[in-house]
């Protein structure tokens, strides 16, 4: 929602300190490791690197690439859209618009899927190969109520886990979180250990309201937890190797879109057997290019 | 008291409330936040035993099963995403009319809010 709406519902978000997050229990062994790499030059993707043109390191340890699989592959889209009430009509029929509009890229083989979020969680179209099933949901988009941005990543993430398929989430939000149950931080560490990469498109510089709340006890401060929340949409496309994008307004909305999906495509997955490394506990990752002033993006680190 | 960090003053109250076995929604919103403070706490297992709860007193409430989902995450078990299917004759969260007093529901007020701030 925009920050005046913010402002006024944000009284529902409980913001609580508390001891550090319960490790969470996974099987630990790994025997290959995926990695989603962007590599721009001046902001626009390289193509055409192969295995011998990247290096990866694992906790620091060279490793040797198995394969590099690059843009003709077919991708999986979970599109993430906030439909608050802070839309009005006419900017809920352009979002369907920028949206269908960019879904008509998709190529066979693609998957998509659809998730609004408001102050309620909705799968409109789970992640299919029946690419005719988004126009008609895109049509029926009705918003409403307040914003649910963490919960709706985390919702994201959980929908795209298909294995061995290169899963994107474009989290669109036009403001700021002011109603999810998890905590950023409890999403971010899930965003971490997923293989999907989250492009967020956000439409204007979200400001963080002042907001006080009046209790028995003197005054909570709420605007760390704004803060948190607005930090939040940055660490998670650091988290997953993908970009905060600012749309800036509608009219590059569509624009944008179709350029997430681009670039997309032209990101490198890179895989690898682990070896000389512990199996369990987190490993940090580096990927490097071996072309003079590239820049790589990629997740920063895996959890086996 | 939640907000004000009083955790314990906090689990009393909600328990207090628990216990008493009142309307669906009120045991709902006690069982979903005192799962939320055992899910802060780091304590997965006994959250997702009482978003359990919330659930069989409310199954339509979103927000438990949001909670619910990432309690089992933690605990490294398969997940699914059912709490995006919603039924079409589902029934409001009551954490909606507890937390903002129904204000999501004015959506009259949001656009007269929305005019006089943005013409």
């Amino acid at each position: 929602v925009k920050p005046l709406a913010a402002l006024s519902v944000g009284v529902g978000c409980l913001t609580l300190g508390g001891a550090p997050l319960q490790q969470p229990v996974f099987k630990s062994g790994v025997e290959m490791v995926r990695v989603d790499a962007l590599v721009t030059r001046d902001d626009t993707p390289i193509e055409g690197l192969a295995a011998e043109d990247f290096e990866v390191f694992d906790n620091g340890v060279r490793q040797t690439i198995d394969h590099v699989l690059s843009s003709e592959d077919p991708i999986d889209v979970m599109l993430t859209l906030d439909t608050s009430a802070s839309l009005d009509k006419s900017e809920l029929t352009r979002l369907a618009d920028a949206v269908r509009s960019a879904v008509a890229g998709l190529k066979p083989g693609d998957r998509a899927g659809l998730i609004t979020f408001s102050e309620e969680l909705q799968q409109l179209v789970p992640l299919s190969g029946r690419l005719d099933l988004l126009p008609p949901a895109l049509d029926r988009l009705e918003a409403s109520g307040a914003t649910t941005l963490v919960d709706a990543a985390y919702a994201a993430l959980l929908s795209t886990r298909a294995k061995g398929r290169r899963s994107l989430a474009i989290l669109f939000t036009d403001g700021l979180d002011t109603w999810s149950w998890l905590q950023p931080a409890w999403v971010l560490d899930v965003a971490k250990r997923s293989e999907t990469v989250v492009y967020t498109v956000e439409l204007r510089e979200v400001v963080v309201p002042f907001v006080r709340i009046r209790g028995v006890r003197g005054r909570i401060d709420q605007r760390e937890y704004y803060r948190s929340v607005t930090r939040f949409l940055g660490s998670l496309a650091e988290a997953t190797g993908g970009r905060r994008l600012d749309a800036g307004d509608f009219d590059r909305l569509q624009t944008t879109l179709e350029n997430v999906l681009d670039e997309f495509r032209r990101r490198y997955v890179i895989a690898y057997a682990p070896q000389g490394v512990a199996d369990a506990g987190w490993h940090t990752l580096e990927v490097r290019v071996k072309r003079r002033g590239v820049t790589v993006r990629a997740k920063p680190g895996y959890s086996p | 008291m939640m907000l004000q960090n009083r955790r314990r003053e906090a689990t009393v109250t909600l328990e207090a409330v628990r216990s008493a076995k009142p309307s669906p929604p009120l045991t709902y919103l006690a069982c979903t936040l005192l799962a939320l403070l055992q899910h802060q706490n780091g304590r997965a297992k006994e959250a997702e035993r009482l978003y359990l709860e919330a659930l069989a007193a409310w199954p339509d409430g979103q927000r438990a099963a949001v909670g619910l989902s990432h309690a089992r995450w933690l605990q490294g078990q398969l997940l699914t995403t059912d709490f995006l299917h919603r039924p079409a004759d589902r029934r409001p969260d009551p954490w909606a009319s507890y937390s903002l007093g129904q204000f999501a529901r004015a959506d009259g007020s949001i656009a007269e809010l929305r005019q006089a701030v943005w013409p």
